[in-house]
């Protein structure tokens, strides 16, 4: 076992048996993420900020004050404020924003020991679906180098697939935590929206955004989300679960000891029996590229052999997930991104004739082009006259498309498909055509429209490039579907694979 | 006789920005208190800096449904608050919270009086909503540069509406007063006009005596007096009639009202600035309020001032004026009735705070009542006192004076009895030692006594006088006069 | 056995023109005109600048066509969903106590200003 590809809990032994200390651990880590520059994972390493973190992590160990976490490294996506180092959100507005104040999921993994790495590249302010769209060039994905890592947090996912963080932490508005999950291979989890803290993660789509971790596996998320999740007074979105119909389920900081605990309990013969697996037509239509859905079929296969009942049903609204998230979602964001206006922080033009003039030409110079089309958008369809067309209609059909969900949950325990249409592509190839990027979409939004949660599991390679499976699950049953997820990764090896990555 | 040409009718609403007296502001924890430096009020949030979100303050929620239980408005069971987007430097987040189709407070009435004749306002709604920053010029125009300090931006407002009900000028300033005095008396505001605490706005529109078709409106800002709202409405009345007589047409459009001039003038029309592109702010829920919360606040509701005013009719026997004088804020209301139950006998409590007090806080400024020095115990000792004849008027208004601008703590705690001893301020009332002062005034002023017998009834005000003097001014002037008539017949 | 099934469904579909294909050819509308992108530039504080108007516009009509087939669902009574939880159970706002839990943090808060002194944020002169 190389450090590279440990699991969390061997890290764990390893920092606890004395065979590595913190200290050493991040210094490993960060000479990986050094010699793998080429890959623009990272954008901010600064070394003496991780060290000292790495040091106060030892002295944890040392005096017996020891977390699943502690002294283990993580990096966070570029959309988490982070006191010490830059958070750029991928853009030219905020290339040199320090925050005064760590973001909440930032500020709990390091009260719970882990060791910070830096700042992981993302597509502008979250808007991609190939992490071309970041400010600070593309994130190459580590399985080949020519192609995408996905997005939004390519850089997250990539950083993880190529062993230059154990874990890191990354967003998902529309599919940005599951899809560069499957196109690099790794295990990502978005919980169910209201789980994790908003604040502190610079804001894209409010009623969508949703962090979560990265990591190798199942059992990995698990651990994470134990540490990042919970309530936050602060973001008057987030649920606290105990008040609500849904109070009975497993949730954080319970996931990793359920996953455990069912790994233990459940049968040899067919670990799956007794769970309903639901399987939507929509999800496997034209537009699925054939060697996804050979490995996604084979997945599902594998659940079946292995004691579970495969349901089909529908989930007939999928395709309308594309026009009411493209309406919704940019209309938050307009909104939400009116805040950079060169006043009081980021970019503002050098050259200007007068107040109006000097927001205009920051914003216009700050934003690139993905960011402006949608903020375009966003305003068009808020704007008088148009509003209840497009974003109350939106709205609701958003609504109709949540139902729908809650109907095909009382036939199935989990739902099950693809995670994106295809593999990674090549850097470029979609570029040209924005709205072709967004119908790479359509496995993934309505799960966030919905605000369900919902992972992405290594299931196999299409060629050399790794494939995801999605596993969707009901409001706040993450507990069972981690298990689920982990009791898969027990009988396949897919997420153990990776890529070779030249120093 | 209220202004308004013959053949026009003024059509007027006003929406009023209260700024409600939270610790802490509406959606963050920084404080709220005027006249901080610069920025130092404003936190992440104030700020909108990359990452922060909202939380609703309870305080701003309860003062809105004290506001609508006030008035007799519906309080909404489940209201929702939206982003106004809109940029302006002083607006951090390049929206403003506010809440847009589903206010907290809707309809209710305030009832004016004008020219003796009483008429209900209706309201639209009340809504909350946060405050901007400033933009400050001062000093800097040389520099070509504006300076932005945030620590205004989040003060919770409560923005209410009323209908397009008023005619004229003083129903308008009626209305403000009336407003005024109610969100004051129930302490969710401090009106203070000169900070910004109540903020008037008002939309003026003409129209020829009978035309069924209301007159394009203009709205006027930047109004900080009572006085200059009265002037403004009347300015802006006389500038659309003119307007119109001369064949010209009204534009709809805000007007700021430049009290230097005694003018309103056209603000720089911002373009598209009319499309603000409401949407429920998906950073907060729907606001809901239960029955039972409304109730409870209820509960915790003081006595409204029209309540009030006929309880001191009935409980202190005071006249219909005397009881309206006293009610005019809270803490008039409140200092009243605290003099009472140290022992002051209502009515003189109530011809001493109209009177003596009223004149010493300068007959404007009912808010000073809140920081005079005389405890409501001193003022019905006082009182005390005087009726118990110890004390001259005279002495009293000295005492009372004398308490109300002492500038160090000890003076203001000290008793009156002790104080009336220090300034020698005891009235003789023993007739024996009166008489004596009287014989050895009269000894010495044989002449006017000779006048007096002669006649000449000045010269008995000369002996009264004679007589004060030799008393130090302590004499009780009733028993001279009494005690000097005897001797002289 | 399901397997074959869905591989049949997949088969399919993929025979006929791939749906991408088909909502893009369903709706063909010139949503925008370049005024419009000239007012959402304004509205917006984005510049577009003439020359690049046109291929904006075509853009966001891209953009439109797709989401014009929102307005042929029938969502009559159908309440907009503003927290996803909501579509489960009612969600409503909570509240924090009154208290000041703030201090002074100028200095911080304000550590990436463009421009400021004497503790205010300089900008060009706001005129009114």
């Amino acid at each position: 076992m190389t450090f590279a590809a440990a699991s969390l809990k061997q890290l764990r032994a390893a920092l606890d048996s004395r065979q590595v200390s913190a200290v050493e651990l991040a210094e490993h880590f960060l000479n990986r993420a050094e010699a793998a520059h080429d890959l623009n994972t990272f954008l901010h390493i600064d070394r003496g900020l991780t060290l000292a973190e790495a040091r106060a992590a030892d002295a944890r160990i040392a005096s017996g004050d020891v977390g699943a976490l502690t002294g283990i490294p993580v990096a966070h996506k570029d959309i988490f404020v982070t006191q010490g180092w830059r958070s750029t959100a991928g853009s030219n507005m905020l290339a040199n924003y320090v925050s005064p104040f760590d973001a909440t999921v930032v500020e709990k993994l390091k009260s719970a020991g882990m060791v910070s790495l830096g700042k992981l590249n993302c597509d502008e302010f979250a808007m991609g679906s190939s992490n071309e769209n970041s400010a600070f060039g593309p994130v190459k994905n580590p399985w080949d180098k020519s192609k995408i890592p996905g997005g939004s947090s390519g850089g997250s996912a990539a950083a993880v697939a190529a062993g230059l963080t154990p874990a890191s932490t990354g967003t998902d508005t529309g599919g940005s935590l599951r899809q560069p999950a499957s196109m690099c291979g790794i295990t990502a989890i978005k919980p169910t929206y209201g789980t994790v803290s908003r604040y502190g993660m610079i804001a894209f789509a409010s009623s969508l955004d949703q962090g979560g971790p990265m990591a190798k596996s199942a059992e990995d998320c698990a651990i994470l989300l134990d540490a990042m999740a919970g309530f936050d007074e602060r973001d008057s979105t987030s649920v606290d679960v105990s008040t609500t119909s849904r109070k009975g389920l497993v949730t954080a900081p319970n996931l990793a000891a359920f996953v455990e605990q069912h790994a233990r309990n459940a049968s040899t013969g067919g670990v799956f029996q007794g769970i309903r697996i639901g399987i939507p037509k929509e999800f496997f239509a034209a537009g699925l590229s054939a060697d996804v859905a050979q490995h996604v079929n084979l997945a599902i296969a594998e659940f079946e052999k292995q004691g579970a009942a495969i349901i089909e049903l529908s989930l007939p609204r999928t395709q309308l997930s594309i026009p009411a998230y493209y309406v919704i979602a940019p209309a938050e964001a307009s909104s939400n991104l009116s805040r950079f206006d060169g006043v009081r922080y980021g970019h503002r033009a050098v050259e200007y004739n007068n107040l109006g003039d000097m927001i205009a030409k920051s914003r216009s110079e700050g934003f690139g082009a993905e960011v402006k089309r949608r903020i375009l958008v966003g305003a068009y369809v808020l704007s008088h006259g148009y509003y209840d067309a497009y974003y109350l209609q939106a709205q609701k059909v958003r609504r109709l498309i949540a139902l729908d969900f809650q109907d095909a949950f009382t036939k199935c325990d989990f739902i099950m498909g693809p995670v994106a249409p295809t593999t990674a592509w090549k850097m470029g190839e979609k570029s040209a055509d924005p709205v072709a990027m967004y119908l790479e979409d359509i496995f993934t939004l309505g799960v966030s429209l919905a605000g369900l949660p919902g992972m992405s599991v290594p299931c196999g390679f299409a060629g050399d490039m790794p494939v995801g499976l999605q596993i969707i699950g009901n409001y706040f049953d993450e507990g069972r579907m981690l298990a689920t997820a982990h009791q898969y990764q027990c009988i396949t090896d897919w997420h153990k694979r990776t890529p070779e990555v030249s120093p | 006789m209220n202004g308004v040409p013959a053949g026009w009718e003024v059509v007027i609403g006003l929406e009023t920005h209260a700024q409600l007296s939270t610790a802490s502001k509406i959606f963050s924890g920084s404080k709220t208190t005027y006249g901080a430096a610069p920025n130092t009020q404003a936190n992440a949030v104030d700020m909108a800096l990359p990452g922060t979100l909202p939380v609703l303050n309870r305080g701003a929620v309860e003062a809105a449904i004290q506001f609508g239980l006030a008035i007799g408005a519906t309080i909404a069971p489940r209201s929702v608050f939206a982003r106004k987007n809109y940029f302006y430097p002083d607006l951090p987040k390049g929206y403003q919270i506010s809440q847009f189709e589903l206010p907290v407070v809707v309809g209710g009435t305030i009832p004016i009086v004008v020219d003796g004749v009483e008429k209900p306002v209706q309201l639209t709604r009340a809504h909350l909503e946060e405050d901007a920053g400033k933009s400050l010029h001062e000093g800097l125009d040389s520099m070509g540069v504006s300076g932005i300090d945030l620590n205004r931006a989040g003060t919770p407002l409560l923005e209410i509406v009323t209908e397009p009900v008023m005619r004229s000028a003083q129903e308008a300033v009626a209305y403000a007063k009336a407003l005024h005095g109610i969100v004051t008396w129930i302490g969710i505001c401090d009106g203070n006009m000169q900070e910004g605490s109540f903020r008037c706005d008002a939309n003026v529109s003409v129209r020829r005596a009978g035309d069924p078709k209301l007159g394009t409106r203009c709205e006027i800002k930047n109004v900080n007096s009572f006085r200059f709202l009265e002037r403004a409405i009347e300015f802006e009345i006389r500038r659309q009639i003119e307007l119109i007589e001369d064949g010209g047409r009204v534009v709809q459009e805000t007007r700021l009202y430049d009290a230097d001039r005694d003018e309103t003038r056209s603000m720089r029309s911002k373009e598209d600035s009319m499309d603000y592109r409401y949407f429920p702010d998906p950073d907060l829920l729907p606001l809901v309020i239960s029955a039972a919360q409304i109730e409870a606040i209820k509960a915790t509701m003081p006595e409204l001032q029209k309540a009030t005013e006929t309880r001191f009719m009935h409980e202190y026997k005071l006249s219909e004026y005397d009881a309206h004088v006293l009610t005019q804020s809270k803490a008039l209301a409140n200092y009243f009735e605290a003099c009472v139950n140290e022992g002051g006998q209502p009515k003189r409590v109530a011809n001493w705070i109209a009177g003596p007090l009223s004149a010493l806080l300068n007959g404007d400024d009912e808010l000073s009542i809140k920081n005079i020095h005389v405890a409501p115990a001193q003022l019905a000792q006082i009182l005390i006192a005087r009726e118990k004849e110890l004390i001259s008027q005279k002495g009293a208004l000295e005492l009372f004076e004398v308490i109300f601008l002492a500038e160090d703590e000890s003076a203001r705690n000290s008793s009156v009895e002790a104080l009336i001893k220090e300034r020698g301020l005891e009235q003789i009332s023993d007739s024996a030692a009166i008489e004596k002062i009287i014989d050895e005034v009269l000894a010495a002023n044989q002449k006017s006594v000779g006048e007096f017998k002669s006649g000449k009834e000045k010269a008995f005000q000369s002996l009264v006088g004679q007589v004060m003097k030799a008393s130090t001014g302590k004499a009780n002037p009733a028993q001279v006069n009494a005690l000097l008539t005897a001797k002289l017949s | 056995m399901l397997l074959a099934c869905l591989f049949a469904v997949f088969n399919r579909f993929s025979r006929e023109a791939t749906f991408f294909t088909t909502i893009r050819k369903e709706f063909r509308f010139m949503h925008l005109s370049l005024d419009d992108i000239q007012r959402l530039s304004r509205l917006a504080r984005i510049n577009v600048a003439p020359a690049e108007s046109p291929q904006i516009q075509n853009e966001l009509n891209a953009v439109f066509n797709l989401v014009e087939q929102l307005k042929a669902v029938d969502t009559n009574g159908i309440e907009p969903l503003c927290h996803p939880i909501a579509a489960i159970e009612e969600m409503t706002l909570r509240l924090r106590l009154d208290v000041v839990t703030e201090s002074d943090q100028r200095e911080a808060n304000m550590g990436n200003a463009p421009q400021q002194e004497n503790g205010l944020f300089f900008v060009p002169k706001v005129l009114e």
